[in-house]
């Protein structure tokens, strides 16, 4: 039951992210960074946290990992142009 | 599941090393792990704990205070020990932790749970932890929230591995190189200690591509990089400045040293049958370098050298002075 609702939590929060474009480098790191969410969202649940607070604690998890990711596609934007 | 190599202390020095994260400035992206896992968790302190040879040093703490305590008495240093989430529910009363400082005095811990900063292969940089100055219980659910936020953590600096390592060799980038060259260069000179740069660039690499095409190509440069790796020591860093172009980091060792590396082995790759041989330039840090940036244009400048007086050479500082007679 849990696992539907972080299912569902994830799926909305990754929603709002926007779409972005990802280079095949990151493809692995976010998949496990999205597995990793989505564990962290059924064990919030199961400790009695309701919908919305778990929400929020996912929101802000994934904050500064979204800064990271377009800093590292930059990156490896400039690095293939170098290469180029 | 990661196998984690727990009797490899080294290998695990080196990965931490390899993260570029020790002494780094504060950062919101920790400090809001932190945070939630304080809040989550209602504890007083949390931190995200990396645990180096002697001293374990905080990337983000809240409500320790310090940014770093000696090793001996880090509880992290414990946790990467341990398979599982390490749980301390009172600290007082456990005969590992009851005479530490940091139960006895400030910040005065009484209860502990950490969980492992593991890498993808297998290495347990430091622990996420939660810190209460009162005895308590830490529940299984508590215990896997936490180390859902560990892996959070890790897999931010992750990411920013797959920034800094060229995506064709695995070395460090130009950039991940740089990082790791300015840090040498202010350690190196605290502590007074001998480094150098060396630089290669495979010799007529331009011909292997258009006579065998880019494939064998990128597999002579992945030879190569292989092949300096055997040469490689804990703390030396080997990037990609472009091309078939690499520079080394050799702390520790002066030019000649520098060059006994670098002549260790010609290069040959055996699996493509293609012959290829490089040139050399080793710079020694010395007081007349300003930079990292400056640093790697003086082993530029060397290898430059080496490429004009005929390919498959090393040039060092003092070969380059005796040159021009200085």
């Amino acid at each position: 039951m849990s696992e539907d609702r972080a299912r569902a939590l994830l799926a909305s929060a990754l929603s709002e992210m926007g779409d972005i474009r990802l280079p095949h480098q990151v493809l692995d790191q976010v998949a496990r960074h999205n597995r990793h969410l989505f564990e962290l969202a059924a064990n919030l649940l199961d400790s009695g946290m309701d919908d919305t607070q778990a929400r929020q604690v996912l929101d802000q998890a994934m904050e500064s990992y979204k800064d990271e990711l377009v800093r590292t596609i930059m990156a490896l934007r400039g690095g293939d142009e170098g290469d180029g | 599941m990661v196998e984690v190599k727990y009797g490899d202390e080294a290998g695990r020095l080196a990965a931490l090393h390899r993260y570029q994260v020790l002494d780094t400035a504060r950062e919101e992206s920790f400090d809001k792990i932190t945070g939630l896992v304080r809040n989550v968790l209602d504890v007083p302190m949390a931190a995200v704990t990396l645990v180096d040879s002697d001293r374990q040093w905080f990337k983000a703490q809240q409500g320790l205070g310090t940014p770093q305590t000696p090793r001996e008495q880090s509880f992290c240093a414990h946790t990467i020990q341990q398979p599982e989430v390490m749980c301390i529910p009172d600290a007082a009363h456990d005969p590992r932790f009851a005479d530490n400082g940091l139960v006895t005095g400030p910040p005065h811990i009484r209860s502990y749970l950490g969980a492992q900063l593991t890498t993808p292969d297998g290495y347990n940089l430091g622990a996420l932890c939660a810190i209460d100055t009162h005895p308590r219980a830490f529940d299984d659910n508590q215990a896997n929230i936490l180390r859902n936020f560990a892996q959070l953590v890790l897999d931010e600096l992750d990411l920013r591995q797959v920034a800094a390592s060229d995506p064709l060799t695995g070395v460090l980038t130009r950039g991940g190189w740089l990082e790791s060259a300015r840090k040498l260069v202010e350690s190196a000179r605290v502590r007074d200690e001998p480094a150098a740069v060396a630089m290669l660039d495979v010799d007529h690499f331009k011909s292997v591509n258009d006579t065998h095409g880019h494939r064998t190509g990128d597999e002579v440069l992945r030879e190569v990089v292989e092949r300096c790796c055997r040469h490689l020591t804990d703390g030396d860093a080997l990037g990609r400045m472009g091309g078939e172009e690499f520079a080394v980091l050799l702390p520790g060792r002066d030019a000649a040293a520098a060059r006994e590396v670098v002549r260790a082995e010609p290069v040959v790759t055996a699996e493509t049958r293609v012959p290829v041989t490089a040139s050399f330039g080793v710079a020694p840090l010395h007081a007349g370098i300003a930079d990292a940036e400056s640093w790697l244009a003086a082993a530029d400048a060397l290898l430059y050298a080496a490429k004009e007086a005929g390919r498959d050479t090393v040039r060092l500082a003092a070969d380059a002075a005796a040159a021009t007679g200085s």
